[in-house]
């Protein structure tokens, strides 16, 4: 069977990422496509949380709104997401702890927690049960289950692991003894290239490694934070400050004497770091800032996702400057292009800002291992000890035709390295010349020029339709998805997707729309930011505007729903 | 002088935060909140910073909290507080409001000794009359158990993992107690939980003082300190038998130690959290060495300051009544 979604739902603290997580991982060892997508509430615990797993033959990009098997481990979760049950969609839970009879014939009754009890002496293993009795209800192999079982709960204890293994063999004995051949679902592993189960952050992580990022640090702040506990296990700096603002300052402390440094927050914590983004802009040292979005203002849906922060990132803080925003599309692409953000910031001695969102930071993708060669490490006008030395008068300012100065590190022999927060002369020092500081913001604005010429839209789907749906960031699997299924209608559009949005690419951006009579642009905000951007950089004009703001993330059912209602 | 309260005392007066909210099981935030609130006698109106406490008892249509109460963001209770008590003192000079009524604010360790510390030390020091009340859990646990500076060395976190060479984390726990003594605000105070009588006469005390009050509570927190949940109230416990967590107050600038236990060796505060299950291991013997060393340091501080300052109060005292009999 290919296209098939799990929903596993209940109460925070009953085990549902876990289940996710485990289901995900088995399905993924059989060489299945998955794409995994979390929606949880700010809770510590109860609220309603449910993880979705969808998979596929084919490679997947995204989520979908359709369930196929509700694993429901609370009689809510059955409320709740019956009426997203695809035509053979059918639904396990527990009418003992549940309190609910079963009431409809897709419902199948599973006693998770007395099945845990009797199998495991703990009602705490009803989730595995959970994930065995979903498993065999696809007829999917056990085994792959067995081996993800003992990789996940061994660091627990053998014992924990062996418990995990009876409670998942027994909820797979019950629905075969009990259901078999009462449905038609099917999912068998097939032959392929065995692939990476990865999420946003990870791979952000593993990219800026990858990249050579010595220094990280942050302040725990959804849904970034993952990134700051991945790092802290790794073999470079991380620091955790005791806000953003701190927090950013150690990152230029750092860029300034000479490392790759990076920080990692969500809108909040950018807010109190965009002090911190002028000195960095102004003192020319590069650094990498991932933004996770959220919805906001103030602390708003803080487990939720939105691209709300676009032009607020490409606009924050006071005077005029240049900087880059990029925006991944996936888990694949976030890997490559943080290291690109920490070229562009070294090459151009500027902020980077890599926009990321709850939706692309906790979903999972399965992707090929990573290509390292692809990895080019390009530190800019940056100096060796013994460059710097041979330069006469060296000075961190100079002034150049690119706008670019020839980066010492201070502490190099015979150079001294000033930088200042005031406007400063070629030398770095302190000045209130009116001609220095002309020439100086014409460096800070300028020196990026060209830079947009690095960035493609991504461009997908039959070349000479007429109609385009446009976006940016993590929306790229959904739009691609809507644009494949609307051309199996037989209705032509194609996508035109931008990872790169500042500098504008202007040219690249008027090409890739050149001929298209409709413009559609997606959105996961509620004034269609981009479309401004577009208008006043190119005079494009977006006919239509798919946004989505609700904290839940852009799907291509929506995309076809909505520009199928626009078309009426 | 503060009445003792009584058990029965408590039982008849009104809970001020309610069942119902959704503060895990073993939790001491509620339980110390309840206390503090039980403590107060006048009408009390809440601040509360960003965190578990906020989150978990206040989640629309519901609220567990019996008390006017708000809510602003994570680093700024304080100024928070300082804006209500201010507006409150604004009434009270019109004539508009003339009943006495005491500000707190609840706060837990990251938003107390990390990010709101600038906010605490500024209304600290423009002498706000409120009560501050830190549940020093010793981790951010509401996104996830990391570090906070209120840490205490070798524990291990989501952001100090525990590994070959690092085992941890490597700093100590900062001493946000004795920082906020040093503002020379007139009182400070160290309680637990588990000596609730203690925890109760400090906040009334506090409650009398016209001007800033802060009281810092070690606050168990199970699924932190990877601890059992019916296990909280002997760890709270416990951390005041190994002196690793004094109970202690500073009044106007006078220290008392509230008590003196007969000192337990701290692995027996570490053991029963497996936060600390690492530093039980032979390799890891000297971190342990390391605290029992620091926690014996500071007990002896204390106890020279307690002595120390004591004296030189009566001393003052017999200065004043010897310079001027007719006082008395």
């Amino acid at each position: 069977m290919n296209d098939f979604n799990f929903r596993v739902g209940g109460a925070a603290g009953q085990g549902v990422q876990t289940i996710g997580y485990v289901l995900a991982k088995t399905l993924a060892r059989g060489n299945l496509s998955i794409h995994l997508s979390q929606d949880y509430e700010s809770r510590i615990r109860g609220g309603h949380n449910f993880t979705d797993i969808r998979v596929s033959e084919e490679p997947l990009y995204g989520s979908t709104e359709r369930v196929d098997l509700l694993i429901a481990l609370n009689g809510e979760t059955l409320e709740r997401h019956q009426a997203a049950l695809s035509n053979k969609g059918v639904a396990i839970f527990d009418a003992e702890s549940s309190g609910r009879e079963v009431e409809k014939p897709y419902e199948f009754n599973v006693p998770f927690e007395r099945i845990a009890v009797e199998t495991a002496e703990n009602k705490i293993f009803s989730n595995t049960v959970a994930t065995g009795a979903a498993l065999s209800l696809v007829g999917y192999d056990l085994d792959f289950l067995r081996e993800v079982l003992i990789e996940t709960f061994k660091v627990k204890s053998i014992k924990v692991a062996e418990d995990n293994i009876k409670a998942a063999e027994a909820g797979y004995r019950y629905v075969e003894k009990n259901f078999k051949g009462e449905t038609a679902l099917k999912l068998k592993p097939v032959n392929g290239q065995r692939r990476m189960l990865i999420n946003g952050n990870e791979a952000l992580s593993l990219g800026a490694l990858a990249a050579g990022c010595k220094f990280m640090s942050g302040y725990p702040m959804t849904p970034s934070t993952g990134i700051l506990q991945y790092l802290m296990d790794q073999h470079i700096i991380a620091e955790q400050g005791e806000d953003e603002i701190a927090a950013i300052n150690m990152a230029i402390g750092a860029g300034f004497t000479g490392v790759r440094s990076m920080v990692a927050t969500s809108g909040g914590g950018f807010s109190l770091m965009v002090e911190a983004l002028g000195l960095s802009a102004m003192t020319e040292t590069p650094i990498v800032i991932v933004v996770g979005q959220r919805p906001g203002p103030a602390t708003g849906f803080p487990t939720r996702t939105a691209q709300s922060e676009l032009e607020f990132v490409m606009h924050a803080a006071q005077g005029e400057f240049a900087r880059a925003v990029l925006a991944p599309r996936d888990a694949e692409d976030v890997f490559y292009l943080i290291s690109k953000a920490f070229n562009i910031a070294e090459r151009y001695q500027i902020p980077v800002i890599v926009l990321t969102d709850q939706f692309l930071a906790d979903s999972y993708w399965t992707i090929p291992p990573f290509d390292f060669s692809a990895i080019q490490i390009d530190r800019g006008a940056l100096l060796t000890e013994a460059e710097a030395e041979k330069i006469k008068d060296y000075a961190r300012y100079r002034f150049t035709e690119s706008g670019i100065s020839p980066r010492a590190l201070p502490g190099y022999k015979d150079v001294l390295v000033v930088a200042d927060s005031d406007e400063h002369t070629e030398q770095g020092h302190i000045t209130e010349s009116a001609d220095i500081r002309v020439k100086m913001v014409d460096k800070r604005v300028w020196k990026t020029r060209g830079l947009e010429k690095e960035f493609t839209p991504i461009s997908y789907g039959p070349e000479d339709a007429k109609t385009v749906l446009l976006g940016w960031g993590s929306t790229y699997g959904a739009i691609r998805e809507a644009v494949d299924r609307l051309n199996q209608k037989r209705i032509g559009v194609r996508m035109v997707h931008l990872n790169a949005i500042w500098p504008f690419p202007a040219e690249a951006v008027q090409d890739a729309l050149e001929g298209s009579e409709k413009r559609v642009i997606v959105e996961g905000n509620a004034t269609a930011q981009l479309a401004r951007v577009i208008r006043s950089e190119t005079g494009v004009e977006m006919t239509v505007k798919i946004l989505k703001y609700d904290g839940r993330p852009i799907t291509a059912d929506y995309v076809v729903r909505k520009f199928e209602e626009a078309a009426q | 002088m503060i009445k003792k309260m009584k058990l029965r005392d408590i039982a008849g007066s009104t809970e001020h935060l309610t069942c119902g909210h959704r503060l895990c099981t073993g939790c001491a935030e509620p339980v110390i909140v309840r206390q503090v609130l039980h403590a107060a006698e006048n009408p009390v109106v809440v601040a509360n910073a960003t965190g578990c406490l906020e989150v978990a008892t206040t989640i629309y249509p519901y609220t567990a909290w019996k008390v006017p109460w708000i809510h602003s963001a994570f680093e700024n209770t304080a100024a928070t507080i300082s804006g209500v008590e201010s507006a409150y003192r604004a009434l009270k000079r019109k004539g508009k409001i003339d009943k006495k009524i005491n500000f707190i604010a609840f706060a837990g360790d990251g938003g107390t000794y990390d990010i709101g510390l600038q906010s605490l030390s500024g209304a600290l020091e423009r002498g706000h009359a409120f009560l501050y009340v830190c549940l020093d859990n010793e981790a951010y646990m509401n996104t996830g158990i990391q570090r906070s500076s209120s840490t205490p060395r070798g524990s291990w976190t989501t952001t100090t993992p525990v590994g070959e060479k690092i085992v941890g984390k490597p700093e100590y726990k900062k001493d946000i107690t004795e920082i906020i003594a040093a503002h020379g605000i007139p009182y400070v105070a160290q309680t637990a939980p588990s000596h609730w009588m203690d925890l109760m006469t400090k906040v009334k005390k506090a409650l009398k003082v016209e001007g800033p009050t802060f009281i810092n509570v070690s606050s168990p927190c199970p699924r932190g300190w990877r601890s059992e949940p019916e296990e909280s109230m002997r760890l709270s416990r416990l951390a005041v038998e190994t002196c690793y967590w004094p109970l202690y107050e500073v009044e106007n600038g006078v220290w008392k130690i509230n008590l003196k236990p007969k000192k337990k060796p701290i692995e027996e505060y570490l053991a029963p959290q497996k936060r600390f299950a690492h530093l039980l291991k032979p390799q890891n013997k000297h971190i342990v060495e390391d605290l029992q060393r620091r926690v014996d340091e500071r007990w002896e501080t204390l106890q020279w300051k307690a002595e120390v300052s004591q004296q030189r109060s009566q001393q003052k005292q017999q200065q004043q009544t010897s310079a001027n009999p007719t006082s008395q």
